[in-house]
């Protein structure tokens, strides 16, 4: 058994590994398109500032870490 | 006569259950991510010759991960405990004893201390324990697989890019036709699509290194240099 293994291989770019999993061009595009397309499922980084609140959410068309934070934030001043 | 080894290709042994799903989904990301190559016994069919393809499987992966996180019973009557993982395991340990140079093994557990009850032949190998948690599976595949610190990515990119998918899952699988993630389509589906994600991560991280993770509940943080740490 191995406890860890050092890997030098080259790491393959998106086209090699359709092209190793023998998929075709439709199907690499469909797949491509799901994954980067618009909408609710995209990427978002997180950052929380000095003050704890998550800010800074990027390309994300849900915007919903703005949006929680600042009814969280909205909420707790309505509170005190 | 064995098959030509790839020595990026990865067996990935793993139990396939709805309870395993984000564990299968965050090894499929992580050893993607690695520039590793997932390989699994999914598609292949039954009967006479599903063990002989299964060893063939075995032979043509450099490295081979075993989860042994299901050692209970099955609900399902019979019940009966699983024995396939343990079974490949054997076999892929066989095949590391006579071709050391050819292939390595891990075994992947959630529990601590179960292996040395659950499997004593194995005293004296450290099983890497994930606690059952996707970030778990990400440490430890990151202890188990070394990368140049140039090319390594690191968790918090791992973890983005994981829910990224883990969000796009059912449109996936939607749009193969399938009706579960453990399907050999949706499994090669998952790993095209889990590099294609990487690159939209890495986008995303534009050579900044990572000085922090914290986590909060169940999200993490990722603070950037410049800005101050978590109060």
């Amino acid at each position: 058994m191995g406890r860890s293994v050092y890997i030098t291989t080259p790491i393959p770019t998106l086209e090699e590994v359709g092209k190793r999993l023998k998929m075709s061009k439709a199907r690499q595009q469909r797949l491509i398109e799901i994954v980067r397309g618009s909408g609710s499922g995209q990427f978002s980084v997180r950052n929380r500032d000095a003050s704890g609140s998550l800010n800074g959410s990027s390309g994300n068309g849900s915007g919903a870490t703005g949006d929680s934070a600042r009814r969280k934030k909205s909420k707790r001043a309505a509170a005190s | 006569m064995p098959p030509r080894v790839s020595p990026d290709a990865v067996f990935v042994n793993i139990p396939y259950d709805e309870r395993f799903r984000r564990l299968y989904l965050a090894y499929i990301v992580d050893l993607t991510m690695l520039g590793l190559e997932p390989r699994a016994t999914l598609g292949i069919p039954g009967g006479e010759r599903r063990l002989d393809r299964i060893l063939a499987l075995i032979q043509s992966c450099r490295y081979s991960i075993h989860d042994l996180s299901r050692v209970q019973l099955d609900r399902t009557p019979p019940c009966t405990p699983r024995f396939n993982m343990l079974f490949e395991l054997g076999l892929a340990v066989t095949w590391a004893k006579l071709n050391p140079r050819q292939h390595s093994w891990f075994v992947f557990e959630s529990r601590v201390r179960r292996v040395q009850k659950s499997l004593s032949d194995l005293d004296g190998t450290d099983p890497n324990i994930h606690d059952g948690t996707v970030e778990g599976v990400m440490q430890e595949i990151c202890n188990a697989f070394v990368r140049s610190r140039a090319r390594r990515p690191s968790v918090p990119e791992m973890i983005q890019t994981y829910r990224g998918l883990s969000r796009k899952l059912n449109a996936i699988t939607a749009a193969a036709g399938a009706k579960s993630v453990f399907e050999a389509r949706i499994f090669e589906d998952l790993c095209f699509a889990a590099k294609a994600a990487t690159s939209r991560v890495r986008a995303d991280f534009p050579r900044i290194p990572l000085r922090q993770i914290t986590s909060r509940s169940r999200r993490t943080t990722f603070t950037r240099p410049g800005q101050d740490a978590l109060q």
